[in-house]
């Protein structure tokens, strides 16, 4: 499967030439820069970004205000190491900016950047942890680089899953940590010789990323990074969209719409099988995010809503951090999972912008 | 309700299309075409699937002409990019609204990122966006399973779709497969229904290279009615031309394509496309007209095309020699993508001999050739046309109009 999201490092630019303007942030993937946003005078009123001064077309791509700032999302990642020419018209007066924007390797050194889930409660039958880097990182063997240890210092770092894939993003900037699904699913050989799950309610965990680390350009991790969780009770509820809280906006505006889960789900299907459709059935464009851990999950649109009917569509496969989806728990027995597959794979919840 | 049934309407389809939900968008795009109702289909061979783009824009109804310089340039300036990191791919021209649609692959640190531009006849550039304008698309599943590099660049995974035409209802697909015979012809119907597809094989005698061949896939081609019959028009590598019947395209077929002519060695053609022209003489038409890599554009003439198509196809080599259906070779230099424009125009990608940019420019149809390539008598301030001139002034008046310099048009006895 592959998974769309790349890890994504906010840098805080400084100003080049004028004082007046400020490219105050950009967001810096693994194939370049996007969701630039500039500080420009109070009465700016239009503004274009162009390659240079004396380029006929703007640089395609979409300009929004967000609290008083400019930002411009570029239709195509801008390049690293280049120089740009702002234009902007502030009070009748014609004005460039000039600037450039620095190449990542000369700036960032490779740091964890953090690890998914967010929480710090998390269930005994948890599936997977996520460890992301603000760049791509070299594949040397994953367990060799990380402890998994509990409170009494106990090396438990066989708990995941052992193959000889590493499961990275496409960009190599984050890896997927699996827990030996036979362990955590009940009933299973491996289950029952390793003395159950891995992972005991009322423990402390800590997984360690270790600084010898290496980036794809060959730098060791700046630091050592960790994350420690507390277990709770393992959790085998199918996901149940009923008891979702939807926030619904009103018209007129680009106000979110938000759902409240209710419960931590992971946080890749959460952004990636929710989507939200107009009443031709189409994508709604705009950016999705999710908040309070991953326990919420927020929809902007890029233009303002228009009254009419919408959709949101969860697509039945979405899973919690346990591997619980929306068909059945991840413990559930193989007849009834085969059954429930004869549905169609989304569920619809519809709802009306007025 | 009305709407929610368009939004299950909008969930089978989704069941019925590839695994992964919601909005796909192509990872490479090696062709592009037009078909009807401003149906823009596209070919992604990288990704092992065909788009369809349908659009609505406004009709042009008058003829129009392009005279864009540099245009390399302009689409690196709109990508906020350097034209050594852009690659143009493919240019086609949407029949409604005259519009071009520019196949652009940006390159950067970690891949190539596909992307479709919209460039006006006054050289505006907008983007339009694979990925949210609606579109369907068509899983073809016997892309090539193993990559080959040829001469450590070209990879055959890229010639999965070397060119596509729309006709009637079908989409007729060239390119390689991993099926025995690698060169296929594959057939889609359009709109996009199921997974099925048929797949014909096709080899050709190659008359430079003097053997059967199976495996380079028809470089480019057009659909076309010879004497009667819908046939493909198709061009290869070294420069066979050849008819196949668009009746004999069966899937699991395997057919030999007829070689009517010889186009000459050392050589890829680019595009061809067949259209009605009036020729200098004020003759109504039909030709073929072929770009190439290494050579002058080909024209032919269609009923050239229909008597060679009568007789037997060519089953000996012909050397370094070009053979078969005469052509003639108009003063087109340097083209890599053609389109019919309109009813007075062609539309050509060139790269400029002397300057080396490219260029978006039209040429009209019976003349193929720009007066404003040149540097002649014609055009110095007090050149007067004399008896013999005189018949081509109001041609080049014509023709400096359509090609941007209206200001040096010289009216009778007027200098």
């Amino acid at each position: 499967m592959r998974y769309f999201l790349s890890f994504v490092l906010y840098h805080c630019a400084v100003a080049v030439m004028a004082q007046s303007v400020v490219l105050t942030s950009y967001r810096a993937e693994a194939d370049g820069v996007s969701e630039l946003v500039f500080a420009l005078p109070a009465h700016t009123e239009s503004v274009e970004l162009y390659k240079h001064q004396k380029a006929t077309n703007p640089i395609l791509g979409q300009w929004t205000q967000v609290d008083g700032k400019w930002m411009f999302d570029p239709s195509l990642e801008l390049d690293t190491d280049e120089s740009y020419a702002l234009s902007y018209v502030a009070e009748a007066k014609s004005e460039w900016f000039e600037f450039k924007i620095p190449g990542t390797e000369h700036t960032a050194k490779p740091r964890v950047m953090g690890f998914y889930p967010t929480a710090d409660t998390l269930p005994e039958n948890l599936l997977r942890l996520y460890i992301e880097f603000n760049q791509p990182m070299q594949e040397t063997g994953f367990m060799d680089q990380i402890t998994f240890a509990d409170e009494t210092g106990e090396d438990l770092s066989g708990v995941f899953l052992p193959s000889r894939y590493e499961y990275w993003n496409k960009a190599r900037t984050k890896l997927t940590l699996i827990f030996d699904p036979g362990r955590v699913k009940t009933g299973l050989r491996a289950h029952k010789q390793l003395g159950g799950r891995a992972l005991k309610p009322g423990k402390k965990y800590t997984l360690t990323v270790k600084q010898n680390w290496h980036s794809m350009a060959g730098e060791g991790l700046v630091e050592e990074a960790s994350k420690t969780f507390v277990v709770s009770t393992e959790d085998m509820r199918p996901i149940n969209p009923e008891h979702w809280s939807l926030r619904i906006p009103e018209c007129n505006g680009k106000n979110p719409i938000s759902i409240d889960f209710g419960r931590v789900l992971d946080h890749i299907n959460a952004q990636t099988f929710i989507r939200v459709v107009d009443s031709n059935g189409q994508p709604v464009p705009g950016k999705t995010s999710l908040t309070q851990q991953e326990a919420a999950w927020q929809f902007v649109p890029d233009a303002p809503w228009l009254p009419g009917d919408y959709a949101i569509y969860v697509y039945k496969k979405l899973e919690d951090v346990a591997g619980n989806n929306l068909l059945h728990g991840f413990d559930v027995l193989k007849a009834s999972a085969r059954a429930a597959k004869q549905t169609t794979p989304y569920r619809i919840l519809p709802f009306k912008i007025n | 309700m009305k709407s929610l049934s368009k939004l299950f309407h909008f969930a089978v389809l989704l069941i019925g299309s590839t695994a992964i939900v919601f909005a796909q968008a192509p990872e490479s795009i090696e062709v592009l075409e037009f078909g009807e109702n401003q149906t823009l289909f596209l070919a992604d061979s990288y990704g092992g699937h065909i788009y369809a783009y349908p659009m609505s824009e406004p009709a042009q109804t008058e003829g129009v002409s392009y005279n864009i310089r540099n245009l390399d340039s302009k689409i690196a300036d709109a990508l906020g990019t350097r034209t050594d990191r852009i690659k143009i791919m493919d240019m086609v021209v949407n029949p409604v609204s005259k519009n071009a649609f520019i196949a652009v692959h940006k390159v950067s640190k970690n891949k190539y990122s596909p992307m479709l531009v919209k460039v006006t006849p006054k050289g505006q550039i907008s983007n339009f966006d694979l990925k949210k304008q609606p579109h369907t698309q068509f899983k073809v599943d016997d892309a090539p399973a193993t990559d080959i590099k040829f001469w450590d660049r070209v990879s055959l995974r890229a010639m999965t779709f070397t060119d596509l035409e729309f006709h009637k209802g079908k989409l007729y697909v060239a390119g390689t497969s991993n099926a025995d015979f690698d060169a296929s012809l594959r057939i889609i119907d359009y709109p996009f229904s199921g997974t099925d597809f048929s797949t014909t094989t096709v080899e050709i005698f190659h008359t430079v290279h003097n053997q059967q061949e199976t495996r380079s896939p028809i470089q480019t081609m057009d659909i076309v009615n010879i004497n009667g019959e819908d046939h493909l028009l198709a061009v290869y590598t070294c420069t066979p031309l050849v008819t196949i019947p668009l009746s004999s395209l069966r899937d699991g077929a395997h057919i030999n394509g007829k070689v009517i002519a010889e186009l000459g060695y050392g050589n890829s053609p680019i595009d061809i496309k067949t259209f009605e022209a009036q020729d200098p003489q004020g003759n109504q038409q039909k030709v073929a007209l072929v770009i190439h890599t290494s050579r002058g554009a080909t024209l032919f003439n269609m009923t050239d095309i229909a008597s060679s198509n009568l007789q037997a196809g060519m089953t000996e080599g012909v050397g370094f020699q070009s053979a078969g259906t005469p052509f003639f070779q108009p003063a087109m230099g340097g083209p890599y993508q053609l389109e019919d424009l309109d009813q007075g125009h062609l539309l050509t990608l060139r790269r400029n001999a002397q300057t080396g940019q490219s260029e978006l420019l039209t040429f009209m149809k019976g003349f193929y050739f720009r007066l404003t390539d040149h540097i002649s008598d014609y055009i110095y301030p007090d050149y007067v046309y004399g008896e013999e001139g005189e018949l081509w002034r109001p041609v080049q008046n014509m023709l400096k109009i359509d090609e941007g310099h209206p200001e040096t048009v010289v009216e009778k006895g007027n200098r």
